[in-house]
């Protein structure tokens, strides 16, 4: 990423913290290959073509773009993750007997289902205890639901890694913060129905055997949604993604994630049903140092003091 | 605390919901998640003003983007366009909001001319979200038809949304009539996607599994509405694209499965509080049937006992899903009493009410068609008249009378549609040597044109084949005694002698409903493309009087498309990615291999049997009939037909092998251009 680094290095100098954040995570990515930026810059080309100067807007503007045509893409596409144009972030060799688990928001198959969050899990209990017809309505369910997904990249972590969030009476808000999704959640908004996914890399691996991506697994990058203030891109040499922790004075807990290509998920998928129904606690302040102390505890885990730039100290 | 795009939301929900679909509201972790989650997210209830605000702005947003198509899809191409529309009726669904939806219902046609070639995927499909959409906030049962018909697609998503409809749908307080309405639906796609009776049966009973575990009732009611559900749907099977002997035999092993349903009859209790209206008996609307033919009675008062009929079967089709009772006595005993009795004009507006609905319910039934293009020039609105004529034709080609009749309209238009006219008769004399409206209607039209010699040959080589034909000997005697009438007036040819009034070249006012205006604009597309064949078939090129297909075109519409693809190929913009007709007839043009049929077959489920009907057209046979014996042993079995586009190509399977090349691609272009575009929705908002 070379182009467009003084406008980047400007707006990471922003009193804007979300925008210095992103111009951060581009800044800093080390894993998305000049094929993808070249796409991603052709987008942003195009915007500014009559102008020539590039504004935040127009960044914004490229990465959405960016994001619906080669990220979220309809099935049967493959996301650019998995495509050849990602080689340098493909993940493989991962054991198959590993389980990862993420978060999904359940607002839309639910409201195409006609069902409240309790009364699907009224209808899980029913199946669960034998009842057929429950049973039925509980596979349907995750039918409209699967025909309603698309094919963009899943981000998951690793079941035994957080395990302890998974086990927290208030597990929505738990995991929500440990896995840096601070999109979840809006200070007066509407309660979120949530449920945690959980599932083997062996499903992954065998959903890939039907889509044939290039590869299942990948890093994940910038250029996969990772525009926005709660994602960290990290050292080449680190092995995994790390999310950012969004309880204040976490973020030094690095924890694992992926993303992987789509699966369709089935009842045995489903671990728990849940509400967000609070924001994450940081504030614009305590962002800056939660990334601040997230970044040096990825220089310390891969000896690579050289990597990002804290806030602190910017001028 | 509100974020930023909230706050910029505030001052200007316009620009804010334009800056968010196109990203420009600025990135950052609130556009992580799809638009639909961020506003359902920012927007709970209880904001009910912002909610409002945000209906207007997503409205508004959608109604530029339907502008701005052309522009638009140049930008961010088919998939992000179509993305982006989605989502944003995805957020109208997720938040329940009710103004836009609202307008949406009230012109569903012309969205889903729109929306329906930008499908990508199951869940890239934004006709699907405009159906899922209305399947909230139904103010009353005016859909029922609509979720039944959408049943009957192969696609297991548009079950998924059909059952949604019916399952929402006002049921006057009785849940029974949403269950066995799903019931019927169930039944409607399994014998769709089916081919055999166990197969179907599997399917259904797995769904039935779910609806039960949906509506947590007693065995006995579920026999009860089963018992319903299976006796409706053996009324309406006649009706069904499918095989009549998988529904008879799929109702008989399901009732084989519910030994007790007569006893659960009789067990259960009602679980509504109104009664379940029931049709008419044949005895009162065959007295009235009589009392119709007997003329002695007020025409008002006989239309006002068929409406009450109507009405009530109308009900029963409704509540049911059986429009069986509605329809024929629509066509028993309202046709009669159009063309009998002279209806004042309130009835008359009554009426074209009930043949709306028929159409509703019946959108394949080439006889309402006819009933409603008869209708027309009871009223003479000759362009609606002549609107649905061409519609009738684009839809049922083979329907000979209104060929006939559409060339008596553009006789009596002018010397400048004698042209087209002459080529519809010819094509009626063509296909049917004894058609005796047509000999005669070209004789006239020969004369007009100054070909009396011509027109004598035409009815006297008609007259030997059927010497005893007294009309056209009256004709023919005419012209030898020069006594033919030299006018393009139809009075002078039409059988029953309709007066023609003074002063009806123009159509009167009336305001038109969107159906109405879709009719007209379809209408105009037939004719152009008409009248460019014509042109064509002289050497010259179809360049002149194309402005409405191109113009439709670069908008996307599936119709014009084909159209402009079919004339003017170089010319054509780019194909949207789910507008079958379109796509095939850029195949036909390329000569595309059996694997590129293949791959269009895969992309347009719901139109394998046409994609492959084509194929075996385009396919050079060589005396090999392999191809349409294999067409004909998966679909011709097929009684009935839901579709216009499965009729015609039922009537041609004969004519797949063995036909010369011009016949082929007469037949190629008849088959998409009824299979461009389905028959008109025309749910009106009130019906009454």
């Amino acid at each position: 990423m070379t182009t467009y680094d003084d406008f980047l290095r400007r707006c990471s100098r922003s009193r804007d913290t979300i925008e210095a954040a992103v111009a951060d995570n581009c800044r800093f990515d080390e894993r998305a290959g000049d094929g993808r930026w070249q796409r991603f810059e052709a987008l942003l080309s195009e915007r500014i073509a009559s102008r020539g100067e590039v504004g935040w807007q127009d960044w914004a503007d490229a990465n959405r773009l960016h994001l619906e045509r080669y990220c979220n893409v309809p099935r049967p596409s493959v996301p650019d993750a998995f495509l050849d144009i990602n080689r340098s972030a493909w993940l493989g060799g991962l054991s198959d007997n590993q389980t990862l688990v993420r978060i999904e928001a359940l607002n839309r198959p639910l409201q195409a289902s006609g069902l409240e969050l309790d009364r699907l899990d009224d209808l899980l209990q029913q199946a669960d205890r034998g009842d057929d017809d429950a049973g039925r309505t509980v596979q349907s369910f995750f039918e409209a639901w699967n025909q309603r997904r698309d094919a963009r990249p899943a981000f998951a972590a690793f079941y035994d890694e957080v395990q302890q969030e998974l086990d927290d009476d208030d597990w929505p808000h738990a995991l929500r913060d440990r896995l840096g999704l601070g999109h979840y959640g809006h200070a007066g908004g509407a309660p979120l129905p949530v449920a945690l996914m959980c599932y083997s890399l062996a499903d992954v691996y065998s959903a890939r055997a039907q889509q044939q991506p290039s590869s299942a697994c990948a890093l994940p990058t910038v250029l996969d949604g990772g525009m926005h203030e709660f994602f960290f891109p990290v050292p080449r040499e680190h092995p995994y993604g790390a999310t950012v922790h969004l309880l204040p004075g976490r973020a030094d807990t690095l924890t694992a994630e992926i993303v992987h290509c789509r699966i369709d998920y089935r009842r045995e998928h489903l671990y728990r049903l849940g509400t967000i129904t609070r924001p994450h606690r940081l504030d614009d302040i305590q962002l800056r140092e939660a990334r601040d102390l997230h970044l040096l505890a990825l220089q310390d885990a891969c000896g690579r003091e050289d990597f990002g730039e804290t806030f602190e100290g910017r001028t | 605390m509100s974020s930023p795009w909230f706050e910029a939301f505030r001052r200007d929900p316009g620009k804010a919901v334009a800056d968010l679909f196109s990203g420009c509201a600025g990135a950052g972790s609130d556009l992580r998640l799809d638009v639909p989650e961020l506003l359902y997210q920012q927007f709970p209830p209880n904001l009910a003003d912002e909610r409002a605000q945000l209906d207007d702005a997503l409205g508004s947003w959608l109604s530029d983007m339907r502008e701005g198509y052309a522009s638009q899809v140049k930008r961010l191409g088919f998939s992000v366009y179509g993305k982006r529309v989605g989502d944003a009726l995805v957020a109208l669904q997720l938040l329940d909001l009710p103004q836009t939806r609202d307008r949406i219902r009230t012109d569903t046609g012309a969205w889903l001319r729109w929306l329906s070639p930008l499908r990508l995927a199951s869940e890239r499909d934004p006709a699907l979200e405009c159906f899922r959409l209305l399947t909230r906030g139904q103010p009353d049962a005016r859909h029922t038809a609509l979720w039944l018909r959408l049943a009957a697609d192969p696609r297991p998503e548009y079950l998924t949304v059909a059952l949604a409809g019916l399952r929402l749908l006002p049921n006057q307080d009785d849940a029974r009539r949403n269950q066995a309405l799903m019931l019927q639906a169930l039944l409607r796609h399994a014998v769709k996607i089916h081919h055999d009776a166990g197969a179907a049966r599997t399917f259904f009973n797995r769904h039935f599994a779910a609806l039960r575990g949906l509506f947590p009732r007693g065995p006995q009611h579920w026999n009860r509405v089963l018992d319903e559900a299976l006796g409706g749907f053996l009324e309406c099977t006649e009706k069904l694209h499918t095989d009549e002997s998988i529904a008879r035999g799929l109702v008989d092993v399901l009732r084989a499965d519910v030994p007790t349903t007569s006893q659960a009859k009789h067990g259960g209790t009602s679980s509504g509080k109104a009664r379940m209206p029931m049709p008419v008996p044949q005895k009162e609307w065959s007295d009235l049937k009589n009392d119709i033919l007997d003329s002695d009675h007020p025409p008002e008062t006989l239309a006002q006992r068929l409406f009450t009929i109507l009405e009530r079967n109308h009900d029963y089709a409704e509540a049911t899903g059986v429009s069986y009772f509605f329809v024929h006595t629509l066509h028993n005993v309202g046709a009669e009493l159009l063309k009998r009795h002279a209806l004042g004009s309130g009835d008359m507006a009554r009426f074209g009410v009930m043949i709306e609905r028929a159409l509703v319910w019946e959108p394949a039934n080439p006889y309402y068609w006819m009933l409603w293009a008869e209708w027309f020039r009871a009223q003479r609105w000759r362009d609606a008249h002549e609107a649905t004529l061409r519609e009738i034709l684009r839809l049922f080609p083979n329907d000979l009378h209104a060929r006939v009749e559409l060339a008596r309209l553009l006789i009596a238009r002018g010397d400048a549609c004698w042209d087209e006219a002459e080529r519809h008769l010819r094509s009626v004399m063509d296909r049917d040597p004894g058609n005796e409206p047509s000999h005669v209607v070209m004789a006239r039209l020969l004369v007009l044109r100054h070909r009396g010699a011509e027109a004598e040959t035409v009815l006297a080589e008609f007259l030997e084949q059927y010497p005893d034909n007294a009309t056209a000997r009256e004709s023919l005697d005419r012209l030898r005694t020069r006594a033919y009438p030299d006018t393009a007036d139809p009075a002078f040819d039409d059988d029953r002698r309709i007066e023609i009034r003074k002063g009806v070249d123009r159509d009167p006012p009336m305001p038109p409903p969107g159906f109405l205006q879709e009719l007209q604009r379809r209408g105009n597309l037939a004719g152009e493309f008409s009248r460019a064949r014509i042109t064509m078939d002289r050497g010259l090129a179809a360049q002149t009087d194309l402005d409405l297909i191109r113009q439709e075109s670069l908008k996307g519409d599936p119709l014009a498309g084909f159209y402009s693809q079919w004339l003017i190929p170089k010319e054509t913009p780019e194909c949207p990615p789910h507008a079958w007709a379109w796509q095939a007839c850029r195949y036909w043009q390329e000569s595309a291999s059996p694997d590129h049929w293949r791959r269009l077959a895969i992309q347009f489920p719901e139109a394998v049997p046409e994609t492959e009907f084509l194929c075996v057209l385009a396919t050079p046979d060589d005396g090999d009939r392999s191809g349409a014996i294999g067409w004909r042993d998966r679909y011709s079995g097929n009684n009935g037909a839901s579709r216009p586009v499965d009729a015609v190509m039922r009537e041609a399977q004969e004519r797949l092998v063995g036909t010369g090349s011009r016949e082929r691609v007469d037949l190629a272009c008849t088959v998409m251009a009824c299979a461009a575009a389905d028959a008109l929705d025309v749910v009106r908002e009130s019906a009454t």
